[in-house]
């Protein structure tokens, strides 16, 4: 499949996400480019979690169709294992399991494994190098309980890294850490789309962030898509007075 | 009944004479009870009821254990032939059958017949009963192993599974399931006997089948039946809580790292691990201290289907405090041991 190299990871047309009748999501058109950032901005509650979800294939949409590297995944269609391994998520809150750093760090890992545990093929090499990523590789034997927030947030991030996924989806990532963990892990991001051509999407409340990482970004408000558009001219140039609006707003903010 | 100065009270429990073992045989029987007539002796611990063949029976005393048949009997005989002809007229009685009662005995048998000293007394012959590796006991303890963790590990495959399902998913009948199980939780273990006995007993739905692989009434097989009815409740019932307490965004994480349903399944019930052993816990906890299903079921027939509880019963009613303290203490250590187990393999067994 990768040696067709379509120019879009994923391609949207129409999809439409409901929750017990109420419509949370409906996105026309959206491409999301091979190789690029994307970042999706809004204020919380319009939708950037539940399409993110979509993109993870966790959940399928309601109505239309959502292509991923040219296979379509349409509101009956099963959401095959095969591509939901391709992609993963880091959330808000660093979920990580109660067990050490590498087994959280490996979990990824051990999930494609299956039930083979004397075929270690480079794991522990991948954990390891991983964590040397984010900087932590000293923290490998600790509980991952005891880690602090910013800690427990590059753990999380090595434990998506470590799968090397075409696309990384991050809600808010970086939402509630301090501004040295933010910034060491912006530059993971960056570090790994532009090494690894990991094709990102971004989610986030912070419109400098955003300016600071995307290649492109987008603005969705109560469930739709405002404005798409390159980074400069989404925060330069807006073409949507609402746009306008949001990023005026947050600049005062 | 109130005793003499010098006497002191001593409680004897009366048994028809079929219902205990000949503890000695007729060379045993003490000259001076020959009027009576040897028709077999049998045993309280320190107190013998001897059957004697103008029927009712016969309180003698001693202070031999079961194994080595008494001598000294004939020495205290007077009092206790005194004794006897005191009870004689209630002991007859077969009314009395499995009573107990207090009598009242010589200035010598008071020496140290306090509660603390049969408590201590206890401690001591439980360190020498599982000492000497005595038969009867290794059996006992072996078939109460046998039939709790057959039953235990049943409850296991049947109950984490469902308790996980509860927790995880949504379907229609899962609150009808829901409270049924609760109600199984705290179901009385005796009323669970009730019902596998009536189910299993020859005339009942499932004994009048006849299909070989449905336990008959009164062996260990019925036994295990029974402990798993009363455990599985509460391992699927703990497990579940276990589940539900574990962050509802583990799931999705963890599906989002490309987990198969399954695989996030039991991602989820390794992260509420130890509530699941603690479920497991709780269920073995009900079934190895359990009297009421096990004695319904298994009839506690020496040798076959006797388990600890159903033993200290016995050895109770039949006044063998001692013995009955032996088996009690046994089976506290061995349900301390086994949940001591447990949590150190929880502890220990995570994580490299
Ligand atoms: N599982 C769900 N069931 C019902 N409503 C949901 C569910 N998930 C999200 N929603 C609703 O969908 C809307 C969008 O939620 P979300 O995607 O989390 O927004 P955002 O991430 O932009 O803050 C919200 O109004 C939320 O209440
Ligand atoms: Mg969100």
């Amino acid at each position: 499949m990768s040696g067709t190299l379509l120019p879009s990871m994923y391609e949207l047309h129409g999809v439409v996400k409901s929750y017990e009748r109420r419509t949370v999501l409906r996105i026309a058109e959206l491409d999301v480019l091979r190789g690029e950032v994307l970042a999706l901005v809004g204020p919380s509650g319009v939708g950037k979690s539940t399409l993110l979800r979509l993109l993870n294939f966790l959940e399928a949409p309601n109505e239309g169709t959502l292509r991923f590297q040219g296979r379509a995944v349409g509101p009956d269609g099963a959401m095959p294992l095969a591509l939901r391994r391709r992609v993963t998520t880091v959330f808000q809150r660093p979920i990580l399991l109660n067990r050490t750093v590498r087994t959280n760090v490996a979990f990824g890992l051990d999930l494609r494994r299956g039930w083979r545990p004397w075929s270690a093929n480079g794991r522990d090499d991948r954990v390891a190098e991983a964590l040397e990523r984010v900087g932590l590789n000293s923290l490998e034997r600790q509980r991952a309980r005891t880690l602090s927030g910013g800690e427990a947030q590059r753990v999380a991030l090595a434990r998506a890294m470590v799968l090397e996924p075409d696309v990384l989806l991050l809600d808010e990532p970086t939402a509630n850490l301090d501004p040295y963990n933010v910034s060491l892990i912006e530059d993971i991001i960056r570090s790994l789309n532009q090494e690894k051509h990991t094709t990102v999407v971004l989610v986030t409340h912070n419109i400098f962030q955003a300016r600071r990482l995307a290649d492109r970004v987008g603005l969705l408000l109560d469930g739709s898509l405002v404005e798409l558009a390159e980074s400069e001219a989404f925060f330069d140039r807006p073409r949507d007075e609402r746009t306008r609006a949001f990023v005026r707003g947050d600049m005062v903010y | 009944m109130a005793c003499e100065r010098s006497a002191s009270e001593r409680r004897v429990t009366v048994w028809w004479e079929t219902t205990m073992p000949p503890v000695f045989g007729k060379e045993d029987w003490p000259r001076s009870f020959g009027d009576h007539g040897y028709h077999g002796a049998y045993e309280c611990r320190r107190l013998f009821f001897l059957a004697g063949r103008d029927a009712g029976f016969f309180v003698a005393c001693h202070r031999c254990t079961r194994a080595s048949p008494c001598r000294e009997i004939e020495r205290n005989c007077d009092r206790v032939c005194a004794v006897v002809r005191e009870l004689r007229p209630a002991l007859s009685d077969h009314a009395y059958q499995g009573t107990t009662h207090r009598v009242c005995l010589g200035d010598e048998e008071r020496r140290g017949e306090d509660t603390i000293n049969e408590i201590l007394r206890g401690f001591w012959q439980a360190i020498a009963l599982i000492g000497s590796g005595d038969p009867v006991l290794r059996d006992i303890v072996g078939l109460t192993f046998h039939v709790s963790g057959v039953a235990l590990a049943i409850s296991a495959i049947i109950g984490i599974p469902l308790g996980a399902l509860l927790g995880l998913t949504r379907f229609v009948g899962r609150r009808l399931l829901i409270s049924l199980l609760y109600t199984g939780m705290g179901f009385p273990p005796v009323v669970v006997g009730l019902f596998v006995y009536l189910m299993l007993s020859r005339s009942g739905p499932l004994g009048s089948m006849g299909v070989p692989w449905i336990p008959a009434l009164f062996t260990p097989a019925a036994m295990i039946v029974a402990q798993t009815v009363i455990s599985f409740p509460l391992v699927a019932g703990f497990t579940m809580a276990a589940v539900m307490g574990v962050d509802p965004m583990l799931r999705q994480q963890v599906r989002a790292l490309g987990a198969t349903p399954l695989q996030a399944a039991t991602a989820v019930l390794v992260e509420a691990r130890i509530g699941v052993v603690v479920s497991m816990i709780a269920g073995f906890g009900s079934i190895i201290s359990e009297v009421g299903a096990v004695m319904l079921v298994g009839g506690n027939i020496e040798g076959r289907t006797r388990v600890l509880t159903t033993a200290v019963v016995l050895e109770t009613r039949k006044g063998d405090f001692d013995l009955a303290m032996a088996l009690g203490i046994v089976l506290l250590a061995l349900a301390f041991l086994v949940n001591l187990a447990m949590l150190t393999l929880q502890g220990r067994s995570f994580d490299e």
